[in-house]
């Protein structure tokens, strides 16, 4: 298997030392405040995130410095670390956006929304197919948000509303957040601490992802048509889920680096047969489907002919998958584009209470050719020549008016960048000064030992939250995780498994994968509207998965 | 200068305070890293500045 630049990430993460920061109720409100104060904005207030997230910084650094002894240096150099986290994420974002405007002005959403539609009318099966199945088989295969950024403007072309095209990817692909990419969240947890019996680990954090599963399933569903939605769409909610689910349960016994990619492409094979049958096959009979845009079939009959068929208007996500698979899968064809590497240089740095992150010669080795971000760049680039030489742009030209590709894409882009580079220069410099470990650690501290199991994937989803990411939240926690395990006498591997079925739910509050969510469906600002309907879903899986924990224990 | 111009160019200092600070604290000039952090620092303070002035051209 190869070795990915993710791993190389974690590595780069994991090198330092916790120190010693005495965790009091102050110190712990102070490294929260930065995310309440995040929160507070988006949620509450309706800021966007380019706006809600330098103030996040700003308060992170000067709680930093008054109450976590940490110098200067240590600040800019973790601000530096931040913008240079965020690049492969940047990547991500232009590619995404590039392919999306390369697709739009060519007419394949359009095109991919006729054809969908022939071979099922069922909006529900649609939105599930693609939101769900679909979502979860790209974070198989990619990972810093690709899947969002890929499914979402495919939800718009189906009319999805936007604020819902972002929302159902977000939670429909969460689960698949921790064994996908090549298990990317699992070797890290391997990586960072001993753990004490890898195969009950592994197995106990399938178990607990079954919940976002089908919790992702049903809300898809509830969102689609509520109850009735809900009813219509049960079949194929405990097929897929199912197939999942347990899917996942069995793979990981024998390889959890591939479990979520077989189980998400045993799911997506099953869609086939499902379309086949009448109910997903004929219109959902369903009076109100509230995630849809009202303007449907009033128009359908005057709309324009699709300039190309459903194969064409798939090209660009057949070559993704091909180059990722040949890509993740194929380890001369990683080794030689992994030849391609940059990385920067940066000293070791500490803050008076010793905590120390050391200095290396290569951060986080960046690989753009064998990034997701690289993967949808050539898609872009690929489709975009082919569409081309068929001659799709001038005959969508003819019948719509697309906006520019280049100018449009550029200016999408700068608002999206800025936020992922706050956020990301947010997340260093809370874990460069400690803030991090003090926000697990306090709970740790309060917290009885069923408490402290019912809690330890809610520090999970915390870790996402702050780091947008569920691998380093697993590195930044799982450590934390097994001295406190240790300590209160309660089973390593059920709380590892709760700390990383959390990372994995928390991607669905994680900032940037909002802001990759909001982009790429032209509702940037909106982020808050988002948070609105994903922090309920969180709040219920992280419930059930902590009631679950402690029936592990 | 629109809100995009102001955006695109706090994005580009912050970029471009990276390799100078890493540059700067590695056995580069000390000057390096301070260009690197007023860079970095005056594209967070531009971005929070943007939530408080009405410019044309919102992005």
């Amino acid at each position: 298997m190869s070795s990915l630049p993710a791993h190389l990430h974690v590595l780069a993460q994991a090198s330092g030392e916790t120190g010693d920061v005495p965790v009091d109720f102050w110190r712990w409100l102070l490294a929260l405040s930065p995310i309440l104060l995040l929160l507070v904005l988006l949620v509450v207030l309706g800021w966007g995130a380019t706006e809600a997230g330098p103030l996040a910084v700003v308060l992170s650094a000067v709680a930093a410095v008054v109450a976590f002894e940490a110098p200067l240096q240590t600040l800019v150099v973790a601000g530096a670390k931040g913008v240079w986290d965020s690049v492969p994420i940047l990547l991500v974002i232009v590619a995404a956006l590039l392919l999306y405007r390369v697709g739009t002005a060519a007419g394949a959403f359009h095109a991919l929304r006729i054809g969908v539609q022939q071979q099922s009318r069922n909006e529900v099966f649609l939105v599930l197919g693609f939101g769900w199945v679909f979502a979860s088989f790209a974070q198989g295969i990619a990972g810093f948000g690709a899947p969002i950024a890929i499914v979402a403007p495919i939800l718009l072309a189906l009319r999805v509303r936007p604020v819902y095209a972002v929302v159902i990817p977000l939670i429909g692909h969460a689960w698949a957040k921790f064994f996908g990419t090549l298990g990317v969240g699992w070797v890290a947890t391997l990586q960072v601490t001993d753990v004490e019996d890898p195969q009950m680990t592994a197995l106990l954090t399938a178990l607990l992802l079954l919940i976002p599963i089908f919790a992702a399933g049903i809300a898809i569903a509830w969102m689609m048509g509520r109850l009735a939605g809900v009813r219509h769409a049960l079949p194929m909610i405990l097929i897929i889920g199912t197939v999942l689910g347990a899917g996942q349960i069995g793979f990981v016994l024998v390889s959890p680096e591939l479990s979520s990619f077989l189980a998400a492409t045993l799911a997506l094979l099953c869609l086939y047969p499902l379309s086949r049958w009448s109910r997903y096959r004929n219109e959902a009979p369903l009076d109100d489907l509230p995630a849809m845009s009202a303007e449907k079939s009033a128009d359908d009959t005057e709309e324009p002919a699709p300039v190309m068929g459903l194969g064409w208007a798939l090209f660009p996500y057949a070559v993704l998958t091909v180059v990722s698979v040949l890509v993740l899968l194929v380890e001369p064809v990683a080794a030689l584009l992994e030849q391609v590497s940059f990385a920067p240089s940066f000293p070791e740095v500490s803050t008076g209470f010793g905590v120390v992150n050391e200095g290396m010669a290569a951060y986080e080795p960046l690989t753009p050719l064998s990034d997701p971000g690289g993967f949808l760049l050539l898609a872009a680039l690929v489709s975009w020549p082919v569409y081309r030489a068929r001659g799709y742009f001038q005959a969508w030209r003819d019948r719509a008016d697309p906006p520019p590709i280049l100018s449009t894409t550029v200016s999408d882009s700068v608002p999206a960048l800025t936020a992922v580079v706050t956020f990301l220069v947010l997340a260093s410099v809370m874990s460069h000064t400690g803030q991090t470990e003090v926000l697990a650690l306090g709970i740790a501290a309060v917290a009885p030992p069923l408490v402290y199991a019912f809690l330890a994937n809610i520090i999970g989803i915390i870790g996402a939250l702050v780091t947008n990411s569920s691998t380093s939240s697993n590195v930044l926690f799982a450590p934390v995780h097994t001295t406190i395990a240790e300590t209160q006498g309660v089973s390593q591997a059920a709380v590892l498994a709760a700390q990383s079925a959390g990372g994995a739910v928390g991607n669905v509050v994680a900032p940037t994968n909002l802001i990759l969510g909001t982009t790429t469906t032209g509702i940037s600002g909106q982020e808050g509207a988002i948070l609105r309907k994903t922090i309920p879903w969180a709040a219920v899986v992280a419930v059930l998965t902590g009631v679950a924990t402690i029936a592990l224990i | 200068m629109t809100q995009l111009h102001i955006e695109g160019a706090a994005l580009i200092a912050m970029l471009a305070a990276m390799p100078l600070i890493s540059w700067g604290s590695t056995g580069g000039p000390d000057v390096a890293t301070v260009v690197g952090a007023v860079l970095l620092a005056a594209g967070l303070i531009t971005l929070t500045a943007l939530r408080f002035v009405n410019l044309e051209g919102e992005s």
